[in-house]
């Protein structure tokens, strides 16, 4: 029993979670810090929001506290006609040059769940030429769904952040079925079509893809990891080799399960552990003077020696007559040509050493309270003193909400008219007639795409719909501009209006921070039809159709 | 019981886990294609409803958690029977390999010398020439790519789904050749290594040797390059240019921009289409 109880004991010393797996679990839990979400099923709209976080985590999350850099990189890329993306290129920027890709190694959230799938008992696809090119294909990605067709698009003025939109596996995972797998959010279920078939079905295949292959997706298809790859070289963070120690034995590579060709290039994430395998002590953290005592200790690794390359040129000059002074390579030799020693030597514990090794100690348990007080913190703030914006409440006795049945409440907003002045519209203003209530913003891709839906119902029943297209209270670019010179959506009976903070419309009417939202209102005032995401053509038609002819609105 | 039968019974589970896993990974992908292909051909408005989803997910449930605890299963499986820890071994690179033995061959040319040295060179050139291609095939298959994607003819903006398979009809052709070609090349590289490495080792068992290894000089500009000086300012110059451009950002309301769009989740982005 005693022995049974042993091997349990070792098995969880051999397997206990090393600090890298700790730091990307702590990082996964403070870039979703807001844990209530998940139960609400509503999103974080809070401050913090306008910060990205450094690895893949879609904001549409609902414990999502921060912004996606490649969700926003796209989105300003998609708007470069109205703003310069600076600020998401500045964030990149700095990202890349302080931490590099050990925000792949340890702060990616993406990452994290590829390694645990990992560890799933198969057999697994070793890295290969064929890996190594592979490879290459993230690069493809940044440029065409990355880059190329949100530009291409722009030009268009319609937003389109292609590799979120037909890519991100982060996204579905986190983001569609963290929303859907909520009961209360049941209302997004008829959105769903053949795009989220696609990126189901895509999502499967990574993970499956990742139970046999190390990391499938950051090797093959990420492209925030490509981007930071372009930074290896120079961030400050993440690992160094010394050349003048290093022999060259390829232990490193071959230990790494990653299409490195040496330690710290591109394909590098940084993880580290490649420092306890190299029989030279050559690998170490950049920075590590001043925060790691550099081998400090002599951890012996099942390492086979590696073969002296002088061996066989020993042999051949054996065979020959060696030249006078000629050179004999010597067993190991390094990059530059310098014999060393096979295996570096134990250094020699000394008072000074004893006493960085205990100030070392105290920064390091130092480090660790302060992240663990961010995090308490984090998870205090996000879940029990954050408040977000109050519910829409239920409908009083004066019969006004925002379900079907109920009286819709009564607004007056701003309109956008053709000619350049503001006038104003309220729903009291389409008493007795039919009024349709789009809510849209121009960085939305589905609500952009559809509003010609729209006027064509505004124009084809004129004088019984009245179609109001209510542009939502985040304003990011001119939007008359954008109605009427970039799209010249003019013309047509329907309204633009814009919604305020004061009004809210949207709120009260409860899209729930999805957009696009249709309602549509009879000619008293009774919501007879809501539906969440995008309307396609002849939908409006037929639902109006049915309504004049039979009295009810069909709820499809 | 031996250590081999412990092998064994590890490779036999792994073996079947792995097919498990494909297999519940098919499951998903055919359930979510069956409920889309289910509601389009009936005509149904709403492809996903809850009933629908619960119908179809029920029907693969208990393979699911058979693989749940096959997963399970295997973790205790190689707690029971540990693999054994295999030494690690680095594979040679064929590449240095060769350039370290090249250094010590002399360069002069002597008659009892000439045909290795002449093979020495073909197979340099035609390494240089399978690069050559590899460069200009991927040079072509980006330049045609570019014009396709550049051109905005090609994304009216009327579909948008559909102007992207376009795309990537025209598009992933060019990856492929691409991707081919760079295989081939690697390929090619890897035999032509292996065949100089045999002439070298043969012009060293003939005795000839350089009085001293050949060591290349380091080019100037690569050093220049490579230095902790130039690391150290194009660190200094990137972290300038980051921190304005977030000052900037912030100024001209990218940083409001970046949260508008956080907080207002656009459904098709996020695949709720």
């Amino acid at each position: 029993m005693k022995k049974f109880f042993k091997k349990i004991g070792d098995w969880f010393k051999r397997h206990k979670p090393t600090k890298r797996r700790i730091i990307q679990l702590y990082a996964a839990l403070l870039t979703n810090a807001n844990l209530k979400g998940f139960k609400t099923g509503k999103i974080y709209t809070g401050g913090s929001k306008n910060m990205c976080v450094p690895g893949l985590n879609c904001y549409s999350c609902p414990g999502a506290i921060g912004s996606c850099p490649l969700g926003a990189l796209q989105n300003a890329l998609a708007q470069s006609g109205t703003r310069l993306p600076f600020y998401i290129f500045g964030i990149i920027i700095l990202f890349g040059l302080i931490l590099g890709r050990t925000i792949c190694g340890f702060l990616c959230p993406f990452g994290l769940i590829q390694e645990l799938v990992y560890k799933i008992k198969t057999p697994k696809l070793k890295k290969s030429k064929a890996t190594r090119v592979l490879s290459y294909l993230k690069y493809v990605v940044l440029v065409v769904f990355v880059v190329a067709l949100p530009l291409t698009y722009a030009a268009g003025a319609l937003p389109l952040p292609a590799f979120c939109k037909y890519i991100c596996p982060s996204g579905t995972l986190l983001g569609a079925i963290g929303l859907l797998s909520n009961p209360s959010n049941e209302a997004y279920l008829p959105m769903l079509g053949s795009l989220f078939t696609w990126k189901f079905s895509l999502m499967i295949a990574i993970l499956v893809a990742s139970v046999f292959i190390f990391r499938a997706f950051c090797r093959f298809l990420c492209p925030l990891g490509a981007i930071y790859g372009f930074f290896s070289k120079i961030s400050l963070l993440g690992i160094k080799l010394d050349k003048n120690k290093c022999t060259d034995c390829g232990l490193c590579v071959a230990h790494c399960k990653l299409d490195i060709k040496r330690v710290g290039d591109h394909e590098c994430v940084q993880c580290g552990e490649c420092i306890d395998v190299c029989p030279a002590k050559a690998i170490s953290w950049k920075g590590s003077k001043l925060f790691v005592h550099p081998n400090a200790e002599e951890i012996p690794a099942p390492v086979e020696p590696p073969r002296p390359l002088g061996a066989f040129l020993k042999s051949s000059a054996e065979g020959a007559q060696p030249n006078e002074g000629s050179a004999q390579p010597t067993e190991q030799e390094n990059a530059t040509g310098q014999a060393v020693d096979a295996v570096a030597e134990v250094p020699v514990s000394t008072p000074s050493a004893s006493k960085r090794a205990r100030k070392i100690k105290w920064i390091s348990l130092a480090a660790w309270g302060v992240a663990l007080i961010v995090l308490i913190s984090a998870l205090v703030y996000y879940n029990f003193i954050h408040e977000e914006p109050a519910p829409t409440p239920p409908p009083g006795t004066d019969g006004i909400g925002h379900e079907v049945g109920n009286l819709c409440p009564d607004f007056t907003l701003s309109v956008y008219n053709e000619d350049g002045t503001t006038g104003t519209y309220s729903l009291s203003q389409g008493e007795g007639k039919v009024v349709i209530l789009n809510f849209w913003t121009t960085y939305c891709t589905p609500c952009v795409g559809e509003i010609p839906h729209f006027l064509k119902v505004a124009s084809d029943y004129q004088d019984q719909v009245d179609v109001a297209i209510i542009h939502g209270k985040g304003v990011v670019e001119d939007v008359y501009s954008y109605i009427y010179e970039i799209k010249e959506w003019g013309g047509t009976p329907a309204y633009f209006l814009q919604d305020t903070a004061e009004v809210d419309l949207y709120a009260q009417l409860q899209g729930g921070n999805v957009w696009p939202v249709t309602v549509i209102v009879d000619e008293e005032g009774t919501i007879l039809y809501r539906r969440l995401g995008s309307v396609q053509e002849g939908d409006l038609e037929r639902l109006l159709d049915a309504y004049f002819q039979t009295g009810e609105m069909p709820q499809e | 019981m031996t250590q081999e039968r412990k092998n064994l019974v590890r490779l036999i589970y792994s073996v079947f886990l792995a097919l498990f896993t494909a297999v519940i990974g098919i499951l998903f992908i055919v359930q979510a294609a069956n409920i889309y292909q289910t509601a389009t051909n009936a005509g149904a408005t709403s492809i996903y409803t809850p009933e629908i989803i619960a119908e179809k997910f029920a029907q693969i449930a208990i393979p699911v958690w058979l693989f749940v605890a096959a997963v399970v299963a295997g973790g205790v499986l190689f707690f029971v029977f540990p693999p054994q820890k295999q030494p690690l071994k680095a594979e040679r690179d064929a590449k240095k390999t060769l350039a370290r033995l090249s250094t010590h061959v002399d360069v002069q040319m002597s008659e009892s010398t000439f045909l290795p040295k002449k093979a020495i060179q073909k197979e340099r050139l035609s390494r240089k020439i399978a690069w050559g291609i590899c460069l200009a095939v991927c040079a072509i298959a980006l330049t045609f790519s570019l014009i396709y994607l550049l051109n905005g003819k090609n994304f009216p903006a009327e579909d948008v789904t559909k102007e992207v398979k376009q795309m990537l009809l025209h598009v992933l052709p060019w990856v492929v050749a691409s991707v081919a070609v760079c295989l081939a090349a690697i390929v090619f590289e890897g035999m032509s290594v292996k065949r100089e490495t045999e002439h070298v080792k043969k012009l060293i068992a003939m005795g000839n040797r350089a009085a001293a290894p050949y060591v290349a000089k380091q080019r100037p500009l690569l050093s220049v390059l490579s230095s902790d000086l130039t690391v150290n300012v194009v660190r200094a110059v990137l972290f300038a240019v980051g921190a304005a451009f977030v000052g900037i950002g912030i100024a001209n309301g990218g940083m409001h921009d970046v949260l508008v769009k956080a907080i207002n989740i656009c459904t098709e982005c996020i695949g709720l289409g």
